[in-house]
């Protein structure tokens, strides 16, 4: 597979130049893609039922307090802005059916303090393959193939255990940290890893709830910033340069 | 979770073996194992008064909640990924008077609140809590408040059980766990005032409030240095409940974050041992007199089974673990456990139940191994042998695999229709909905050798009989069977604390952390062989980016909080921005605006720029594209909904979505910051020989120009009487400040100066 990095031939047509992260948004496309992924997509405002419920996440559980929520007003209608991508996977299940694989990048709302790596409106990335055989192994060599060719060879990933409701066993990856390649720094507060999305295996109640069979069908998803990778990828120093507006940043790519 | 490593230490042998591994080492186990770690922090020993410590902030997420947000259970933990001895706390029972205490305690609901104890104690002494009491909890930022107050919060920092302690002399009658009244109030043990109503639990005595349940306690019966006789209280509560006050009154607090994360009633009754023993050791006097509990516990609930097959972990986590390799993680758990032949097992547990009396709706968790219907029988027969079956008989016919009469062996389910009282034609729990035409309302198990076991209104009890000669089974509806049966299963007893272990799948984890992730082999998946396929939407938005910067626009994405819109937010982060954009224009705009000022530096001569993004609309949304451009001469901005904008750009409405545009970039882009000051610019036009090249004009300017030269554009360029005119826009910028007009006055002049000493060049 070609390296989404090799492909640099400056056509004479092009003029405009494109904000960094629909760069970086169709490098995840080709990369996945090149790996059998669909892309999916869902709406930014959604239901409590398909952005919390499906997902294993009751009401009144602590589990809640992971997202911190955006609702839509009058807030009986129980409608909200995505707190994450996450929902994507339950939408699409829905309506299709195992051997599963699909990418689904999109934009997320959090009621969040905004500083130089966050951001109440920012970008995600959720993957999710779904099969009779699928396992932890392979979620492993997914994540490493594309954070590899994301962002070069040198970049090695790890996952550590954590806890989403949506995924048991659960997991945080990880990847070599950009600033020292892993030696330790500040960047990274001396763990040579810094941490960039959750992942684990569907949960069984996920499965159930849009009845695909969890004793048949089994599988990953993972999920994480694209905001953040952008940043790492460019340097960009602050996050909330995206949606500035602000040719200062798009001229530069 | 803050935890210190002193504290810790305590739950392992002092000798050699039993002595913890440095902090460091400590925080890179549990990363890799258990839980993120989010600080570590020295405190350096202080002289003989104070020893060192080194406090460890452990991000302990809900699934854990339950059993380690205390020492206690990180310490567990510790022992289990370091395979070392775990030293629990010596509780030697206190001794009790055989008095009545008088203390009557009295539940109004027990879901809201499954158990409470109180305990009156009498003649103590309530001082300054003794040093290695007061260290603790200062050591992990807790005031010390006095030896009672402090043994309750210590208990709660081990043990992960919030206790209270009430002044019992200020209690009137007897303890009632009560919701409060519409409009009932309480004054909280800091002085505020808080305002309950009809969802919010209390503690109460005959005057009224004492305390909100896992909240708060009141002020009323608060234990001071004037305090004799006390009752302690060790109590469970319901989460949701707990969370939702807590929200409702906006108090967070330790207490009510362990509870509204869910912990084990028996908790309680070992934190009200320590405690009691803590009192007596620390806070007694010659007169103390301790009375025994009040324990009111209606529903006690029996411990989860959970079981997983060799397989199916390395099913699931894609490894080659051995039996062996399981037995030893399972082995350093400390938990109870054992390997079972799942047949065998469902046929032993199902004998020894035989005459336990039938409940319609007999709950598993707490009416087994007394009472059964006949599904909750086979649920818990199944959950002795590790596996977890739906409650309900439709559920368990759904979940188990058809099989025919003739293929009927031993663990097998049989099912009928009753025909009378309610029969299920759908799922409820298992794939929720799934059709069951032929009807199911009843369920048994067969034992081989033609025996079926199972408990029905009519048997009265667990009963066994022949399958040929059932009455009950004359005509059954099918025939399952539970595919997990055919292999050994690892079946675990999950301690008490441990509520997070309740599926195979919950035991895949635990098995695969203790193992380490980063032991599991990468492997790449099967290929599917499928080509993927393409997502319109995602096709079209890309072909309209491809098209716009053809056109020489380049994108911004702009907020959609907007300050006007359709659809507003409940909780918007701006108070001025509530709304969510119904339109990508107007944003725009001022993105134009914002560009054009810096035009100079971008070396624009006209700005161009497009969004595409979802829009908000009273019922809707969509994806809009809008692109705009500004000059001298004019501002024009439009907009479509994308499959318009689609063939707006490209005239023909069919439009390409079989394939996805990939877009060139340049190799190694890096971003350079740019400066927040000011930028200044200024025009230059020189007179040069006709030959004379544009760049040998700029490689004077540059050279003369300095390092607050950022930008440089030719703008004119025009020939007469043998000689060429060039004229350039010249940007200049600081990074650290804003510059001035007389030192860029001076490069000015340097630049004119150089230029006009060119033979023939004039600066115009």
């Amino acid at each position: 597979m070609k390296n989404p990095e090799n492909d640099t031939e400056e056509s004479n047509t092009q003029k405009g130049h494109l904000h960094p992260l629909s760069l970086i948004i169709a490098d995840i496309g080709k990369i996945f893609s090149e790996m059998g992924f669909d892309i999916a997509k869902g709406p930014e405002i959604e239901t409590e039922y398909y952005n919390f419920d499906a997902l294993n996440v009751p009401k009144d559980h602590p589990a809640r307090d992971m997202w911190d929520t955006f609702w839509i007003k009058p807030q009986k209608d129980r409608k909200l802005l995505r707190a994450h991508t996450s929902p994507v996977q339950v939408r699409y299940m829905e309506t299709h059916k195992p051997p599963i694989r699909i990418v689904a990048p999109g934009k997320c709302y959090r009621h969040e303090a905004t500083d130089a790596t966050h951001d109440a409106e920012f970008y995600q990335i959720e993957a999710l393959m779904i099969d009779k055989d699928i396992t932890m192994g392979n979620l492993i060599w997914i994540t490493g193939e594309f954070f590899s060719k994301l962002l070069g060879k040198e970049t090695k990933t790890r996952l550590r255990p954590s806890y989403f409701p949506f995924v048991e066993p659960g997991a945080e990856i990880d990847m070599t940290c950009f600033k020292c390649g892993g030696k330790g720094c500040t960047t990274c507060k001396q763990a040579g890893w810094i941490e960039i999305g959750g992942a684990g295996m569907v949960h069984p109640n996920v499965l159930l709830s849009v009845g695909i069979n969890p004793n048949e069908y089994q599988g990953f998803a993972f999920g994480f910033g694209i905001g953040r990778l952008t940043q790492i990828k460019y340097g960009i120093n602050d996050n909330r340069l995206f949606h500035s507006g602000d040719l200062r940043l798009t001229n530069q790519f | 979770m803050i935890i210190s490593r002193n504290w810790l230490q305590e739950y392992f042998d002092s000798s050699k073996d039993g002595k913890l591994p440095s902090t460091k080492e400590l925080a890179e186990i549990l990363t890799m194992h258990s839980f993120e770690i989010e600080s570590v922090e020295t405190l350096p020993a202080g002289g003989q008064e104070k020893s060192g410590d080194d406090i460890i902030d452990i991000k302990v997420l809900p699934n854990r909640a339950h059993d380690c947000l205390c020492h206690r259970g990180i310490a567990r933990e510790i022992a289990t990924l370091l395979g070392k001895n775990f030293v629990d706390r010596e509780i030697s029972e206190t001794k009790e008077t055989e008095d009545d205490s008088g203390l009557k305690v009295e539940i109004q609901d027990s879901k809201l609140c499954p158990r409470y104890i109180g305990r009156r104690v009498e003649n103590i002494s309530v001082k300054d809590s003794p040093k290695w009491l007061s260290e603790k909890l200062e050591t992990l930022g807790e005031r010390s408040i006095n030896n009672v107050v402090d043994i309750t919060n210590f208990i709660m920092l081990d043990f992960g059980q919030p206790m209270h302690a009430f002044d019992a002399d200020k209690v009137a009658g007897g303890i009632r766990v009560r919701l409060a009244a519409k409009d009932e109030k309480i004054e909280l043990l800091d002085g505020k005032e808080a305002m309950l109503d009809e969802s919010i639990l209390l503690i109460t005595d005959e005057k009224g409030p004492l305390a909100i349940a896992g909240v708060k306690g009141g002020k009323r019966a608060e234990v001071t240095a004037e305090t004799k006789n006390i009752i302690l209280e060790s109590a469970n509560f319901n989460p949701s409940m707990v969370r939702k006050t807590s929200q409702k009154l906006g108090i967070k607090n330790n207490s009510s974050k362990r509870y509204e994360n869910e912990i084990s009633p028996e908790l309680a009754g070992l934190a009200m041992r320590y405690a009691t023993k803590l009192i007596s050791e620390n806070a007694s006097t010659d007169s103390t007199k301790i009375y025994k509990t009040e324990d009111i516990y209606p529903r006690r609930r029996n411990s989860y089974k959970v079981g997983v097959s060799l397989s199916e972990i390395n099913r699931h986590l894609g490894t080659k673990l051995t039996e062996k390799e399981v037995e030893n993680i399972l082995n350093k758990t400390g938990w109870k456990w054992e390997k079972v032949n799942p047949i065998e097992k469902v046929k032993t547990s199902a004998e020894t139940l035989i005459g336990k009396p039938y409940l319609l709706g007999a709950s598993v968790s707490y009416d087994a191994p007394e009472k059964f219907d006949c599904s909750s029988f086979a649920a818990y027969v199944f959950a002795q042998a590790g596996i977890s079956l739906p409650r309900m008989s439709v559920d368990q016919y759904v979940y188990s695999e058809r099989i025919k009469k003739e293929e009927l062996s031993s663990g097998d389910l049989v099912f009928i229709n009753g025909g009378n009282g309610k029969i299920h034609y759908k799922s409820i729990e298992w794939l929720a909905g799934s059709d069951v035409p032929e009807g199911v309302d009843h369920v048994g198990i067969f034992l081989g050798e033609d025996k079926i076991i199972h408990t029905s209104k009519t048997t009265g009890a667990v009963f066994i009989e022949k399958l040929s000669e059932s009455k009950y089974f004359a005509k059954p509806v099918g025939f399952g069977r539970i595919k997990a049966l055919k292999e050994e299963r690892f079946v675990i007893t999950a301690p008490f604390e441990r509520l997070d272990l309740k599926i195979k799948v919950d035991l895949v984890e635990e098995i695969g952390r203790i193992y380490g992730y980063e032991n599991i082999a990468s492997a790449s998946p099967k290929e599917i062989s499928t080509s993927p396929e393409i997502n319109e939407d995602f096709a079209l938005i890309q072909q309209i980016r491809s098209s716009l910067i053809n056109l020489g626009y380049s994108e911004v994405y702009n907020y959609a909080f907007s300050e006007k819109g359709e659809v507003e937010v409940e909780n918007p982060i701006a108070s001025d921005k509530p709304f969510l954009r119904s339109n990508l224009k107007d944003s725009l705009v001022k993105s134009l605006e914002l560009n054009w000022r810096n035009a100079p530096l971008l070396a624009l001569e006209e700005v161009k720029i497009f969004e595409i993004g979802t829009v908000f609309y009273k019922d809707k949304e969509q994806i809009n594209a809008a692109w705009g451009i500004k000059n001298k001469k004019e501002v024009k901005v439009e907009e479509y909904e994308m499959f318009a904008a689609q063939e707006k750009l490209t005239n023909s409405k069919a439009g390409n979505r079989e394939s996805i545009p990939y877009f060139p970039r340049k190799a190694d882009a890096k971003f350079e910051p740019f400066s927040s000051y000011p930028f200044i610019l200024r025009d230059i036009a020189v007179w040069t020989p006709k030959n004379t090249k544009e760049a040998e004009v700029l490689d004077i300017i540059v050279e003369k120009a300095g390092k607050f030269l950022v930008q440089k554009r030719l703008f004119d360029k025009f020939e007469k009487n043998e000689k060429v005119s060039y004229a350039f826009n010249l940007v200049f910028q600081s990074q650290e400040r804003t510059l001035t007009d007389s030192e860029i006055n001076e490069v000015m002049e340097k630049i004119t100066a150089a230029l006009n000493s060119k033979n023939d060049w004039q600066v115009r």
